[in-house]
């Protein structure tokens, strides 16, 4: 089993895409968002954090694999930071997603929970982009 | 029954919301315990024909209440995964 990392640059994107992908499993598949900063007064801001990316590969590491699904921009690059930060062997089963952050976590999620590769889950999860919301 | 034929039934969507999220789920999760290929087309609205394993797939049927789902199955076990697709969809005692 995989585990999923969910990075937004806004917390409530965050935790809501957990909740929703979270609706979509069948066996437990270990999930956890990082969103948004703390600025110095202890208040949430718009913005992305490479350590709390990094702290939340490390709390939900499988031997399986982490995938990351990112929302934009900075979240990449804390996404990569974080990576880099971690030993080879774990980076190694680590993957950054080209999927949309909503539809690639509900499809993730899902793969995920019937147990297929990091490389399987991804390839189900970055198919999304290649679909038209509305059939005209 | 020969289960090694292909295999076909149609059900009404009958649910309020439609074919929504929860039970394209509930399908996927049916439709992998089966080894059969199966395979859904929405026969009211255009619609392409996909692989019921797939959540990102049956998203696509865009089915609402009331539309109604060709689902098709080729395998050896091809009439029971439909049975239980049935079972999920079109529950015995629920309106047609």
């Amino acid at each position: 089993m995989i585990a999923l990392i969910i990075v937004s640059h806004c917390h409530d994107i965050a935790e809501g895409v957990c909740r929703l992908a979270g609706e979509m499993t069948q066996t437990p598949v270990p999930i956890a968002g990082v969103g948004g900063i703390v600025d110095e007064n202890g208040q949430r801001q718009i913005g992305t954090d490479a350590t709390a990316v990094l702290e939340a590969i490390e709390s939900c590491w499988r031997p399986a694999g982490v995938l990351i699904l990112v929302d934009l921009g900075s979240a990449i690059l804390s996404a990569e930071t974080a990576l880099e930060l971690l030993p080879d062997e774990q980076r190694e089963r680590c993957l950054i997603s080209n999927a949309p952050l909503v539809e690639g976590a509900v499809v993730a999620a899902l793969e995920a929970s019937l147990g297929h590769s990091l490389e399987d889950v991804n390839r189900a999860a970055e198919a999304v982009r290649n679909l038209d919301k509305v059939l005209r | 029954m020969d289960d090694a034929k292909p295999a076909t039934i149609t059900v009404t969507i009958s649910n309020p919301n439609g074919l929504h999220l929860r039970v394209g789920k509930e399908m996927v999760y049916i439709a992998n315990r089966f080894q059969a290929q199966i395979t859904a087309e929405n026969l009211t609205r255009p619609s392409p024909v996909v692989d019921v394993k797939s959540i990102l797939q049956i998203m696509q049927l865009q089915a609402r209440t009331g539309h109604t789902i060709r689902i098709s199955a080729d395998g050896p076990d091809a009439h029971a995964a439909l049975d239980a697709l049935r079972d999920l969809l079109a529950p015995a005692g629920s309106p047609a």
